[in-house]
């Protein structure tokens, strides 16, 4: 099972690595990251909060652009361009195949966080700060929380269009990020039947805000163990779920 | 007699389309057919007479929504069975972003063979499909004929016993044909079973041992290539002496629609629903000899035309 998921994760990853786009936003990231050094300058005695703070937003925001632009095309693309149908010919199952395209965009997702997170160590490095335990956890918690928002892009691009998985991909992470708030908020509405089923809607979104780390790691508070491990845990079970259910849909439906 | 290699029994197709899912659209009628091992099967029939979607039902991209699929007596998914199929689709789209030899190591990955039986099966391949020292290009740069030919590559990869492929020669120049011709020539001489879709009748002719004519979702004929038209009459012809003209009665005389003499000989051209009893008395009663008999029946062309063309109109 695994070698057959391993097989689609390779072509996957050698697939993204060949795309042009991904280089550009890289690029882009990189360039604002790059910026935080001139940015801190203008700073007063700020420069390594504005360094990291800069790099960690361009980490997860360039991340969750690169996870939804590439993911939302993982399962469309093929089947629009019809290239999926002498692989599923192949003794591999359909699921193989959804695991094998999302663990092929986890691993471009290791690699670009990998680029930008060595950019910014550089970076402090040229102001002597060294790496530190909660700028560590808050890249690997923002790599975590990309690993759910692909998960959420493959999930919508196994049944529709890549505008809608991205708008729909978009709205959940945004909403994502917000669902504390919303949680305290709408009981308050006073919204009645409309507001259970909000509630209903928005307890079915992923907890993003847990993986919000960067203020953590900007004023060097460092998170603790079961903090950080629960929300890791979190993120896989989510995912886990995400992809079962986009592995369901992709199952059942007609390969045309 | 051999094991039936493709078993199809009451297998139809039908999609719900429309904004609401409102309409209901069959592209394949309940359909039974049965493929024997080491056979070479062409599947004809018009552009939208259910060919691909039959195909796609037999390779498991389809789901049937009745009767049932078995390939060398198992129900798909199943791995084993997937590993003895070698497929072709009818628009061979590859990932464009690979090289011809890196599209067949994928493939070589996919079947689980070991690095070098792949490696010694790739180049093996490359050569025979006509590929050698071109397949390390980009596919994007690749012509029709030439994704053709490394489409039909990694079909026979896994050394399949089912090659199963949705017209294959389509687009191809004539030298792109015959070369596809001679590689299924080949495959059916080592016993490969054949099931392929083409509208190229001479193809189909020329390789099959049998045919199946597709129209409008229903199977309408299925036969032996040079016996599909024995039943179907398309005229009667008789040969008599002498030469001089009979008298046939009224309603006989307007079932023939030929008449030529060499002199000695007269030969009528009857219609095929024609009294051809009735003649051969008239002639006897009138003291002509009969020399011969002869039938006219339908070649594969006329019987597919003649079975396709409600659906065309």
């Amino acid at each position: 099972m695994i070698r057959g998921v391993w097989v689609i994760a390779h072509n996957t990853f050698r697939e993204a690595i060949r795309n042009k786009i991904l280089y550009i936003l890289l690029f882009v990231a990189l360039g604002l990251i790059f910026s935080s050094l001139v940015l801190g300058k203008l700073s007063l005695d700020q420069s390594v909060r504005v360094i990291k703070d800069v790099g960690l937003g361009a980490i997860s925001l360039f991340g969750v652009v690169i996870a939804i632009f590439i993911g939302i095309n993982l399962l469309y693309q093929e089947l629009d361009r019809k290239t999926l149908h002498t692989i599923l010919v192949r003794p591999i199952a359909r699921f193989q195949f959804v695991l094998g395209k999302y663990f092929g965009m986890i691993l471009v997702l290791v690699l670009m966080t990998l680029v930008m997170g060595a950019v910014l160590l550089g970076l402090l490095h040229l102001n002597d700060a060294p790496p530190d335990g909660p700028l560590l956890t808050a890249i690997l918690l923002s790599f975590c929380e990309l690993t759910v928002v692909v998960a959420v892009a493959v999930f919508f691009s196994a049944f529709s269009s890549p505008f809608l998985s991205g708008a729909f991909t978009f709205g959940i992470f945004v909403l994502g990020r917000l669902k504390g708030e919303l949680l305290d908020v709408l009981p308050t509405l006073g919204l009645g039947l409309l507001g259970d089923l909000l509630e209903l809607l928005a307890r079915l979104l992923p907890n993003l805000y847990h993986f919000e780390v960067a203020s953590y790691a900007i004023y060097g508070n460092q998170l603790t163990a079961t903090y950080v491990l629960s929300t890791m845990l979190y993120g896989i079970c989510y995912t886990a779920l995400v992809l079962a259910l986009a592995c369901v849909l992709f199952g059942r439906r007609d390969i045309l | 007699m051999s094991e039936a290699v493709i078993e199809l029994r009451g297998l139809a197709k039908s999609f719900r389309v429309g904004l609401f899912h409102q309409r209901r659209v069959q592209p394949l009628r309940p359909l039974d057919l049965e493929v024997r091992r080491g056979e070479t099967f062409g599947f004809v029939g018009p552009n939208g007479a259910g060919k691909t979607t039959t195909i796609k039902l037999l390779v498991g991209l389809l789901r049937p929504s009745a009767g049932t699929v078995r390939i060398l007596g198992r129900t798909l998914p199943d791995r084993q069975v997937q590993r003895q199929i070698g497929f072709m689709p009818e628009v061979a789209n590859f990932y464009e972003y690979l090289s011809g030899l890196e599209l067949l190591q994928l493939h070589a990955r996919l079947l689980g063979l070991p690095p070098r039986e792949g490696q010694r099966r790739i180049a093996a391949l490359v050569e025979r499909v006509g590929m050698a020292g071109r397949a390390d290009r980009p596919l994007r740069k690749f012509s029709k004929g030439m994704v053709q030919r490394i489409g039909l590559a990694q079909a026979l990869l896994g050394e399949p016993q089912l090659l199963i492929l949705d017209e294959p020669m389509s687009g191809l120049d004539p030298t792109g044909r015959h070369d596809i011709r001679e590689i299924i020539l080949e495959e059916k001489r080592r016993g490969t079973t054949v099931f392929f879709s083409s509208h190229i009748l001479s193809d189909v002719e020329q390789l099959c041992d049998r045919v199946g004519i597709l129209a409008g979702g229903s199977l309408r004929k299925v036969g032996r290539v040079d016996e599909i038209g024995r039943d179907e009459l398309r005229s009667q012809e008789v040969v008599l002496r002498p030469a001089a003209p009979l008298t046939l009665p009224e309603g006989l005389a307007g079932q023939v629609l030929d008449r030529r003499t060499d002199g000695e000989t007269t030969a009528l051209l009857l219609a095929a629903d024609a009294d051809l009893g009735r003649l051969l008395q008239e002639i006897l009663a009138q003291g002509g000899q009969i020399l011969e008999v002869r039938r006219h029946t339908l070649g594969l062309e006329e019987l597919f035309l003649r079975e396709t063309r409600e659906e065309q109109r």
